[in-house]
């Protein structure tokens, strides 16, 4: 997808048609963030960078730790989680965005409290590696 | 293709609804829960009114016959594919020969009777008068006119829809509660023969829980409370009816005519649901019970546009998010 004039119109129309706070996009030629009243031009932090063991927000949203209607949360500290299990939402409007295991692990720590506003990359969960003869 | 492996006990192909023949005598049908089946739609990025199946009861198993997103919405289920627990009001991808297994709803903010199972592309049954929902009276629509089977196979739109988006949505009942002492309201407004109706019961029916009972199926719902007493006694003629209207035949305790509800009929009616609350009523489990709330016109059609606004922005940020992951 190229990002022309048009495009990024009609991706503030839509952004100002909502109750959400900005929208990055990133490919390969470039990133554009779009941020509700304001003119914001700047690098956007790549996720990998803030360390393997963390998993951060990939949207801005409000942090889960469980899908609404779930009685139990998605993942608590203590749990060992696969790669790509849910293990919390952001949700965006009546939108929710996974959080998930980014590599197998243990949830050491969870970093935010549902309910809590979130911008990008913020911390979310703190994983810690299987020890050898942990995995099950 | 997908093929039913459980019994399949009372669940249809629906979409939403054969609207516009109610005048060759063919009632509306569609889903119980048209927001649920929408919604659906929507995350898999399918038309708002693409076919599902609607499910009642519980388990219902299914195989695929080729790979596919899907979406669970309605009541939170318990879902597994292939044996692993998956989220209701999510998108998800099988492939071909993996087993979903729908379970009964679990415990959960909103108590709801009824799953949607929408897959990418819809369910290609072939449409009769414009609609693919299943028509039981008349038997015909859906798949072969008729609930599904063990063994039944549907068909699948030959392409399907875009690739499938890792997003969930918040449910509708959460996001526009509607409750009056703990108990599901759904609005009504007063029916030709309200006035007809004695003070006293007309202030039970405003103000008194009703209970759903056993007697209640996708044709309508009948319900316990205080006995509704006429003024005096009504005999009306046969007239047209829809979904929603509020009758109270001899016994003085009323039914609320569904989605399969014949076109016509001749009991008094007290009220009618709502056309933007059918959903609400749609999902309440047979021994629960719920509140009648009087609203006037506007308020009916402002609930509409309210529901309307929802799906509106359902779509625009699930499609937002498909330009994202488009960009990315």
């Amino acid at each position: 997808m190229t990002l022309d004039a048009a495009m990024i119109s009609t991706l503030s129309g839509w952004l100002d048609a909502t109750d959400i706070d900005g929208l990055e996009l990133s490919g390969p030629q470039g990133s554009l963030r779009l941020v509700r009243g304001k003119i914001a031009s700047q690098p956007l932090a790549h996720p990998q960078a803030q360390g393997a063991s963390v998993v951060t927000a990939q949207s801005v949203g409000v942090f889960l730790d469980r899908c609404p209607l779930a009685s139990e949360p998605a993942a608590t500290v203590g749990d060992q989680v696969a790669a790509g299990a849910l293990i919390g939402c952001l949700r965006v409007g009546p939108l929710l965005l996974p959080v998930r295991a980014p590599s197998d692990g243990v949830v050491a720590e969870r970093l935010q409290n549902p309910g809590q506003s979130v911008g990008f990359g913020a911390p979310l969960f703190r994983l810690e590696a299987l020890l050898p003869g942990e995995a099950s | 293709m997908i093929e039913i492996l459980s019994s399949g006990a009372l669940a249809t192909v629906q979409d939403l609804g054969r609207h516009g023949a109610l005048g060759l005598g063919v009632g509306v049908s569609g889903a119980m829960d048209g927001m649920a089946l929408a919604a659906g739609n929507i995350l898999l990025g399918n038309d708002d009114g693409a076919a599902a199946i609607e499910i009642p009861v519980f388990p219902f198993v299914v195989r695929f016959g080729r790979g596919s997103a899907f979406a669970i919405t309605g009541a939170n289920v318990v879902a597994r594919l292939n044996g692993s627990p998956i989220e209701a009001w999510w998108a998800h991808e099988a492939v071909m020969g993996d087993i979903l297994e729908i379970g009964p709803p679990e415990p959960s903010p909103w108590r709801a009777a009824r799953a949607y199972l929408s897959i990418s592309g819809g369910i290609a049954v072939e449409p009769v008068l414009g609609s693919r929902s299943t028509q039981l009276r008349g038997a015909f629509g859906g798949h072969l006119g008729r609930q599904l089977r063990k063994g039944d196979r549907l068909p699948l739109a030959p392409t399907g829809g875009p690739p499938r988006l890792d997003c969930g949505l918040v449910p509708p009942a959460l996001a526009m509660p509607l409750e009056i002492d703990g108990l599901p309201v759904v609005r009504a407004l007063p029916a030709a023969e309200h006035d007809r109706f004695a003070p006293a019961s007309l202030a039970a029916f405003w103000s008194e829980p009703w209970k759903i009972t056993s007697h209640s199926d996708r044709y309508g719902y009948r319900f316990a409370g205080p006995v509704l007493e006429p003024l005096a006694p009504m005999e009306l003629r046969s007239h047209g009816i829809v979904p929603g209207v509020i009758q109270v035949p001899h016994g003085g305790q009323p039914i609320v005519q569904m989605r399969d509800a014949q076109p016509s009929g001749g009991y008094p009616k007290v009220a009618t649901v709502i056309e933007a609350d059918l959903w609400r009523l749609g999902q309440a489990p047979i021994g629960s019970r719920v509140r009648f709330l009087k609203v006037d016109w506007e308020e009916a059609v402002e609930a509409l546009d309210r529901n309307e606004a929802w799906l509106g922005q359902v779509r625009r940020l699930v499609g937002l998010r498909r330009l994202q992951e488009r960009a990315a």
